[in-house]
């Protein structure tokens, strides 16, 4: 039975003018999974930790990263598989995947997380692997490839430095994701590559993120055990189709962060998107970009949106929800409504982040005046939203680069990973 | 009876109440017809960005290329406005009404000029230090600041204090005077202009008065009479 999804579809403006060329609308989608499925108790967890013990974690950054592996040991529950891989220039299994079963064996755990020394190099890939291994010892192995049984499958990795064999750390982000275990990659420090991590999380089907001191590895740790507890729906999938001469230009997922997603075609002119996991609360919020053409006067479906997932805590798989996106086309000037504030605020938020995001990508290139127009325009967006720290760092940055210098690797990875946020991390 | 979508022409399976092809609703086919797609383009959105010349469809907000705002700040209510409910609603909700684009309604020109002893200035409050600009005895002047690459060189030049960094447009406002009247009209800058926390919809008059705070971006502005 379907009704464990509420779907919304909000399109920027209702009725648009009748016009004699295309025009562009857009169209907001709200994916929420019901109080019903939102009730339940969380499924059991699949977590491991892949965590940097090399040398340069030494004093605050280890001292916290203990206190924050036992915060998650806390937090599990007796159903709750957990591992954790310390590595250096070597890989070391502190324990491998098991329950926690017992109090005594919380505390055992914990007195080996509290034996963790920061010393030796980077070696980051062969602690994905031996991550990966022991995640695939809790994945039924006649389950399908997106871990298709009842449990929320993620890696936690952590650097704070360049690790050797990059492309290596990229290839087991892709066996993740065909296994279905989204990579959560945080950074800590200004020495690691941030353009890495955040191409290990993306390509995991994942997240990556900027700890910018010590103290908040906490609050990542527990942020993302809770994000697991909070699973309702799985294998999310939307196929968005829209009606005769009508283009999707973008897709854009704005909640929980902004990213900017490349759908693959079905058939004809329809496009599936792949979500993964929808959370409690919020699910997730999709922006659409649709091109409509010119029209007569009317009352049209643009697109129809269909959403596949699985309910796994009733063992449900392959249900559905739908919704019709209508548009009207009006010749009289008093029913076209003025754009929705809150759509507009976002479209802002998406062309704020698209700027930050091609800045980089022309830096990367050497392209550095092209890069500072970019952010020029970013921090119009950015002053508009009330975004003022944000502004702060682009602002800091930009000085760097009309004077000929580069930016700093810490405005970098500021501008990398809080351009994309719709809602700011509580930073206690 | 078959029935075929009257906009595509496919075959349309019973009850259905849009062509699944291009979603034409069925019922109500008489009412669309297919011609006269008209009008021009009411005011909606530029289908070119002002700023760098990429093409832009009419609707979309900002300019892909270079992040440029191609709605009037009138066709949507900013965050700002949309947290003071303490604001009346103002004519900056209504969309789709075309910017009028007609000089100053009193009749001024710039023949008339007024003669009068009063002295208008603009103090730059902020970014520091105080700076006060005296504004020429004028009928109209444009307040933004000067681009010699766009070759553009307003009445009134903030750009000496900082305007391109704190987001002031090259035409950003203009001022328009009518005997001891000043009244301030955006010229659709990307920032806008905000007088005393209030976000002036462009192409109006809004009469300033001695005291009154600007803000165009970061900067801040007071409007003296003496």
């Amino acid at each position: 039975m379907a009704g464990e999804l509420n779907i919304q579809s909000m399109l920027s403006r209702a009725t648009v003018p009748v016009m004699n060329v295309e025009q562009l609308v857009y169209c907001l989608l709200e994916l929420r999974p019901a109080e019903t499925a939102a009730a339940s108790s969380s499924l059991p967890l699949n977590l491991c930790l892949v965590l940097d013990r090399s040398g340069s974690m030494h004093g605050s950054k280890i001292e916290n990263l203990r206190e924050a592996t036992t915060l998650v040991l806390d937090m599990l529950q007796p159903q709750d598989y957990i591992s954790v891989i310390f590595f250096n220039s070597r890989t070391d299994v502190a324990f491998p995947s098991q329950r926690i079963t017992s109090e005594s064996r919380r505390s055992e755990l914990k007195s080996r997380v509290a034996q963790l020394k920061a010393d030796g190099g980077t070696s980051m890939a062969p602690a994905m692997e031996a991550g990966l291994i022991e995640l695939r010892k809790q994945m039924s192995i006649t389950g399908n490839s997106h871990g298709g049984t009842a449990q929320v499958n993620r890696m936690v990795l952590l650097t704070d430095g360049i690790t050797e064999k990059e492309k290596r750390c990229l290839e087991q982000a892709e066996q993740a994701a065909r296994i279905g275990v989204p990579i959560t990659a945080l950074g800590i420090g200004k020495d690691w590559n941030d353009k890495l991590m955040q191409d290990i999380g993306g390509r995991s089907g994942g997240e990556s993120d900027y700890i910018s001191t010590p103290e908040q590895i906490r609050t990542h740790f527990a942020r993302t055990v809770q994000q697991m507890q909070a699973v309702a729906l799985q294998r999310v999938s939307v196929n968005l189709r829209p009606a005769l001469g009508i283009d999707i230009r973008n897709v854009f997922r704005v909640y929980p962060l902004i990213a900017r997603l490349e759908p693959g075609q079905v058939a004809d002119r329809a496009q599936n998107i792949y979500l993964g996991e929808l959370e409690r609360g919020h699910g997730q919020t999709l922006l659409v970009e649709f091109v409509v053409p010119a029209r007569p006067e009317g009352s049209y479906r643009i697109a129809q949106v269909d959403v596949e997932y699985d309910v796994p805590q009733s063992g449900l798989t392959q249900q559905r929800a739908s919704v019709d996106v209508l548009l009207s086309y009006s010749h009289n000037p008093a029913v076209v409504p003025p754009s929705n504030a809150s759509i507009m605020n976002l479209v802002e938020k998406v062309s704020a982040f698209k700027l930050q995001t091609r800045a980089l990508e022309d830096l990367e290139k050497g392209n550095v005046q092209s890069a500072t127009q970019k952010l020029r325009g970013a921090l119009t967006h950015l002053l508009n939203q009330g975004d003022t720290e944000l502004a702060a760092t682009v602002e800091t940055e930009l000085a760097n680069l009309e004077k000929g210098r580069m930016m700093s690797p810490e405005g970098r990875k500021t501008i990398r990973f809080e351009s994309g946020k719709t809602v700011k991390l509580d930073k206690s | 009876m078959v029935i075929y979508c009257a906009n595509c022409g496919v075959e349309l399976p019973d009850g259905v109440a849009f062509c699944d092809a291009c979603g034409t609703p069925v019922r109500g086919q008489g009412a669309a017809s297919p011609k006269a797609a008209v009008e021009s383009n009411n005011g909606i959105g530029a289908t070119a960005c002002p700023v760098c010349g990429s093409a832009a469809l009419p609707g979309e907000a900002f300019c892909d290329n270079c992040g440029a705002a191609l709605l009037a700040p009138t066709s949507y209510v900013s965050p700002q406005q949309a947290q003071s409910s303490s604001q009346p609603a103002s004519s900056s909700r209504q969309v789709g009404a075309p910017p009028s684009y007609s000089s100053a309604p009193m009749g001024s020109s710039y023949s008339s000029a007024p003669a009068r002893q009063v002295t208008a200035s603009l103090v730059v409050t902020s970014p520091p230090p105080p700076a006060t600009i005296q504004i020429p005895n004028r009928a109209e002047l444009i307040v933004g600041r000067s681009d010699p690459q766009s070759n553009s060189y307003p009445d009134v030049d903030l750009g000496p204090y900082g305007g391109l960094d704190l987001g002031v447009s090259r035409r950003h406002f203009r001022i328009t005077r009518n005997g001891e009247h000043f009244y301030l009209e955006d010229l659709q800058a990307m920032n806008g202009s905000i007088v005393n926390g209030q976000r002036i919809p462009p192409y109006t008059l809004h009469p300033l008065r001695s005291g009154d705070r600007i803000s165009l971006g970061k900067m801040e502005l007071v409007f003296e009479l003496s």
